[in-house]
């Protein structure tokens, strides 16, 4: 049976490792949040007490993180996993990072002959749970190949990007299309809305014209349109605004870093801030839709 | 009078060493090219081979480098600041650093026993060499008492900004200011001038009205109007600056609306190969922009 030291068992995490005990993985499981770790153990995971605990025994090692910082910081150091993981240990970052971070701690990683994948993820919480998540890896044709059978039990799209970094490339390539369009999509159907159009008759036109995109497809902001959509669930995430930012972020400090201008990737990732500081943060990332609402005075126009 | 360790002699620091030598200070020279110290050495200046010799010739030493990571090299490099500093020895850093890289370095200055303020400057290459900068210092405050008779040598506004960092983020926040009301100036006459109105007779106006600001009445005419773009600050360190103060935005939660379009007028610029010319030579992109020319002809207001 192979051996998973699961590393970040909160809203994603949790599910994920569950659906890897379900495929007859063995998982023992760390959180940096004792009540993640007692929500793991009752699901049937070996609790660990630390994340050497978690990976010393495991074939692979899976870590599920908030972002860049947390990611280097469970890698590095004394206790963390590149020390901790025994020779030839297959690691699979899942977290949404930089992917400069992921190839500074592939690196480290391979210095004490640890491998090393970046596999990050997209669907949110209710794939994590259905299992169906698009997993976009990058790293070695060996490697991937070793995580496969993992990443099978936890998604229902895996592929194989490129080298270590690529997986992470195409996440943020990903959201920030998938922000903008969110920001777009609302912004067009509060003007269809204001000249008084059925927003379900656009959505039907624009579903056969140039303007399609997934968002409005899957993930409509307008509340009623698609079933499965957060809006139409008073907006619970989901995916939530202030990640949307930080995902964004991510892309728009890669592009520094690359010396391109963007204009439209930074105006949506202020955007979401803005949403964040009306109260949205916490809420799936289209209710952007609801902080556009017009306003109600008479000034002139 | 002290004399006063100086690294750091580019655009500005060079006027400014210049100030201190003027003033009687004994100066202990370095700078990675020692070429562009030898018209001080020429006044009477010493050249130290490297860092770590001025640090053990001088208790007070100032640094103006390009950026952080020039500063981390004076400091932290092989035959650095940090290797010689002397107990109760005072670091005057003058770069317009970025504030969390200040942070991480007062506590290794203080391991030493020694101490760090920041003290970055606004005013440009005139001020410099007038001695009529303005300069923003974060630190304790007795730390910039002690300082303070040799950055009035240098400045004639010397403010206490808050802890260390503090200078170093005011500093980006000043240039975010300078630089975006710089951008939607050149932006605005542009309009102006479509619309009908002569640009120099357009920046006349905005300087008689509430959209005055320091780019009507100083970079439009010293260095628009007439071509010159010689301002003494490179676009580079421009956007250098603005996508500092896009990372406080961020590192504060405050949305930046306004603050991310500038830093991208810049970034489109250094794309388009200005990285190198004044920044006042943003004009010239907005100007490709919107097809015209924002200089004076005979005969405009002056």
């Amino acid at each position: 049976m192979t051996r998973i030291g699961f590393i970040g068992v909160g809203t994603m995490g949790l599910p994920m490792a569950t659906n890897l005990l379900k495929k007859g993985f063995a998982v023992t499981a760390y959180d940096l949040n004792p009540e993640a770790v007692k929500a793991a153990a009752s699901a049937g995971m070996t609790a660990a007490a630390s994340a050497a605990e978690a990976v010393a025994g495991a074939d692979i090692v899976v870590t599920m993180l908030p972002s860049s910082p947390h990611v280097e910081a469970a890698y590095s150091g004394d206790g963390g996993v590149i020390n901790a993981a025994r020779k030839g240990t297959l690691c699979i970052d899942m977290s949404t990072v930089d992917p400069a971070a992921s190839r500074r701690v592939a690196a480290a990683a391979a210095e004490r002959g640890i491998r090393f994948v970046d596999a990050p993820v997209s669907g949110g919480t209710p794939r994590a749970i259905d299992g169906t998540l698009a997993i976009m890896v990058g790293g070695s044709a060996e490697d991937f190949q070793a995580a496969l059978a993992a990443l099978q039990a936890m998604g229902a799209n895996v592929i194989h990007v490129g080298p270590v970094g690529s997986g992470e490339v195409a996440k943020l390539c990903n959201n920030l299309i998938a922000g903008v369009a969110a920001v777009a999509v609302s912004e067009a159907f509060r003007i269809a809305e204001g000249f008084g159009v059925d927003p379900k008759v656009v959505t039907e036109v624009i579903a056969k014209s140039s303007g399609n995109t997934w968002v409005m497809e899957h993930m409509h902001p307008v509340p009623g349109l698609v079933a499965r959509a957060a809006s139409t669930n008073g907006y619970a995430p989901g995916f939530m605004t202030d990640l949307m930012c930080k995902d964004i972020g991510l892309a728009v400090d890669a592009a520094r870093n690359l010396r391109i201008p963007l204009f439209v990737a930074p105006a949506a990732q202020q955007v979401y801030r803005l949403a964040s500081s009306h109260g949205l943060a916490r809420k799936d990332f289209t209710s952007v839709y609801t902080f556009l609402k017009p306003s109600a005075g008479t000034a002139p126009v | 009078m002290e004399t006063i360790g100086f690294i750091g002699l580019g655009n500005m620091g060079a006027p400014m060493a210049g100030r201190l030598l003027e003033a009687g200070h004994g100066l202990v020279l370095h700078d990675a090219r020692p070429s562009v110290a030898e018209p001080l050495v020429a006044r009477g200046a010493h050249w130290a081979d490297t860092p770590a010799a001025v640090a053990a010739a001088t208790r007070t030493v100032i640094t103006i480098v390009p950026s952080s990571h020039e500063v981390r090299l004076v400091f932290e490099g092989p035959q650095g600041l940090l290797s010689a500093l002397a107990p109760g020895a005072l670091c005057i850093e003058m770069t317009s650093a970025d504030p969390s890289a200040t942070r991480e370095l007062a506590p290794l200055v203080e391991a030493r026993g020694a101490h760090l303020i920041d003290a970055p400057v606004s005013g440009g290459v005139r001020g410099a060499t007038e001695g009529t900068l303005a300069i923003m210092v974060g630190g304790p405050a007795a730390l910039l008492e002690r300082a303070r008779p040799v950055l009035e040598r240098m400045g004639k506004n010397v403010f206490h900004a808050g802890p260390v960092g503090a200078g170093h983020a005011i500093k980006l926040v000043n240039n975010m200011c300078s630089g975006g009301i710089l951008a939607l100036t050149i932006e605005a006459v542009a309009v102006a001038a479509k619309a009908g109105v002569d640009p120099a007779r357009a920046v006349e106006i905005i300087q008689a009205s509430s959209g005055r600001s320091n780019a009507s009445d100083y970079k439009f005419p010293k260095f628009i109007l007439n071509g010159a773009f010689d301002a003494g600050f490179a676009i580079r360190l421009m956007l250098k600056d603005v996508d500092g103060y896009a990372r406080l935005a961020q590192e504060g939660g405050v949305p930046s609306l306004v603050g991310r379009a500038v830093t991208e007028i810049y970034r489109m610029a250094v794309a388009r190969g200005m990285a190198d010319l004044d920044h006042t030579a943003v004009a010239r992109l907005i100007e490709e922009w919107a097809g015209i020319e924002l200089r004076s002809k005979p005969g405009d207001p002056a």
